[in-house]
């Protein structure tokens, strides 16, 4: 095999530790893309910069006000939406694996269509729907972008050699159902929080942890449903990962790959929960509040990472297990061949 | 104040906003308007404007009332950028940039209800335009007192607006010659 197409393979060379690092700078300045974006409605200056794509017919207008969280976002997703487009383009040219091109793809799709969302909720003064599904994009932008990351990772290379974990380990298959339960019901906590949010509900119950003094508000009316319903989330969703991390923890303890996201997961949740409450306890003062929706987006990428990881472990214990069968009649040289080449498509 | 130099400049001492302003018991800023028994009369669009100003990144005066269809005009006094984002119900809601020191903008609205003008470059910026659909309605002073001239003889319902303290009705009888003295007592609020 030649250089030129391990280097494809993304087999470690100078162009696969670039690309390694370049992708997790891409996820790292979407995380900060979705702090800012929080500042914008969290300092309640959606509409300071009432035209677009031009702000007040600039290109640079006095960031002073609300301009400057407004134009300043703006600014911030034109360098990540170019960060990202930059990505694609080297995927494209330089990984062998057609299903991370196409992530990088849409990815870049997805930010194009997250900016005119963006345009949008301005021209049409932040209708509900427009606002919350340009939230929504925002995250499944920011797990692209994770994806990558993680795929590019020298760890997802070495797991699908079967390096550095128990491939074999039985209970695979049933903690990645676990993870990926997770990481949809972070997903769909965040849309309710979107909602929420976006629909004025944020402090429809003033109080933390009771609801008006009770476990449950004597009305569930309106937003305060809403918000309540987002409570109930957060309670769910802290059941489950709890539930996932026991189960790393049980099943796979000596698989450090796992176990260290799962840490990182219980840490994020914790943050996350206490800034919630102190965006209750603070009147959603911009700066918490901003933090939890960025400390959401990473709780959900922490779930991504762990439930890409545990599917990673599962199928390359699974290929090489089918392996193993086929090499007995399979000459050694042509089944490592094509082993190689297989993995080189995960 | 301090997100925008200019804003700065224009105030050297403390800001307050004109929410509630109430002095002696007195509240400023309540719009009130005849809102019942003068259905089916026209009356009429003035033809001068409702002035409303943004300067010392404040808007003057805090509420205004027109008529329906009468122009209202916004004037940016300030060296600074503001917008002008109105929040209606009953009309089209709109956000307009004024980034340019001298610059107006006019707006007709079509329909009956208070429009809470905003700046959302500088959030505390705040007024409201009482739309009427008759020209009798009048704005409190400082003294807590309003004067509404000229009204028909007949029976009405007396209705005062605050964005505080909310709405009060008295039903009031203007005889044909002679004065009505209407007195609104509003609660603090909670």
């Amino acid at each position: 095999m030649s250089g030129g197409a391990v280097a494809r393979a993304g087999g470690g060379g100078g162009a696969g530790a670039g690309l390694r690092w370049y992708s997790r700078l891409v996820s790292l300045a979407t995380l900060f893309l979705i702090f800012a974006g929080g500042m914008v409605t969290s300092t309640g200056s959606g509409l300071a910069v009432p035209d677009w794509p031009l702000s007040y017919g600039m290109l640079f207008p006095p960031m002073v006000g609300g301009i400057f969280y407004e134009h300043g976002h703006r600014m911030i997703a034109g360098v990540v939406g170019l960060l990202i487009g930059a990505l694609a383009i080297w995927l494209l040219r330089c990984e062998s694996r057609p299903w991370v091109r196409r992530i990088g793809v849409a990815a870049a799709l997805a930010v194009i269509v997250q900016a005119l969302l963006g345009g949008l909720t301005v021209l049409l003064l932040l209708p509900d729907a427009v606002s919350i599904s340009h939230a929504a994009l925002a995250q499944i932008v920011f797990c692209l972008t994770v994806t990558i990351a993680v795929a590019t990772s020298s760890g997802w290379r070495m797991a699908g050699q079967a390096q550095g974990g128990d491939a074999s380990n039985p209970h695979l298959a049933t903690t990645a159902r676990w993870a990926i339960l997770s990481t949809g019901l972070i997903y769909l906590q965040i849309l309710l929080g979107a909602v929420m949010r976006h629909t004025g509900a944020g402090l429809a119950i003033p109080d933390f942890p009771l609801s008006y003094g009770r476990l449950i508000p004597a009305s569930l009316a309106g937003g305060i449903g809403i918000h309540f319903a987002h409570r109930v989330g957060a309670l769910v969703v802290t059941l489950v990962v709890v539930a996932l991390a026991v189960r790393v923890m049980r099943r796979h303890q000596s698989d450090g790959w796992l176990v260290r996201p799962m840490w990182a997961m219980l840490v994020l949740l914790t943050v996350q929960i206490a800034l919630g409450a102190a965006t209750i306890w603070t009147v959603k003062a911009p700066v918490p509040t901003s933090f939890h929706v960025a400390c959401g987006a990473a709780t959900l990428a922490m779930n991504l990472i762990l439930a890409l990881r545990v599917s990673r472990r599962r199928w390359a214990g699974a290929l090489g297990k089918s392996l193993h069968e086929t090499r007995v009649s399979i000459p050694g040289e042509l089944a490592a061949r094509l082993a190689e080449r297989e993995l080189a498509h995960t | 104040m301090k997100a925008d130099p200019t804003c700065g400049k224009s105030h050297s001492g403390k800001m307050y906003t004109e929410t509630a302003v109430v002095v002696d018991g007195r509240v400023q800023w309540a719009f009130v308007k005849i809102s019942a028994g003068l259905e089916g009369r026209n009356f009429g669009v003035p033809e001068n404007p409702v002035l409303m100003d943004q300067i010392g990144c404040t808007y003057q005066p805090h509420v205004v009332g027109a008529v329906t269809g009468q122009m209202v005009r916004v004037t940016n006094s300030d060296e600074t950028l503001h917008n002008v984002h109105g929040v209606c119900t009953a009309n089209k809601a709109f956000n307009l940039a004024m980034p340019v020191k001298g610059m107006q903008h006019d707006k007709r609205f079509q329909a009956a209800e208070m429009v809470h003008l905003r700046c959302d470059v500088h959030p505390w910026m705040s007024a409201w335009v009482g739309v009427c659909e008759n020209p009798y309605y009048a704005v409190s002073g400082a003294d807590g007192e309003f004067l509404i001239r000229n009204v028909p003889p007949g029976d009405y319902t007396l209705e005062a607006l605050h964005e505080t303290f909310g709405v009060q009705t008295l039903p009031i009888t203007v005889a044909p010659s002679g004065a009505v003295t209407a007195n609104f007592a509003f609660k603090a609020a909670s």
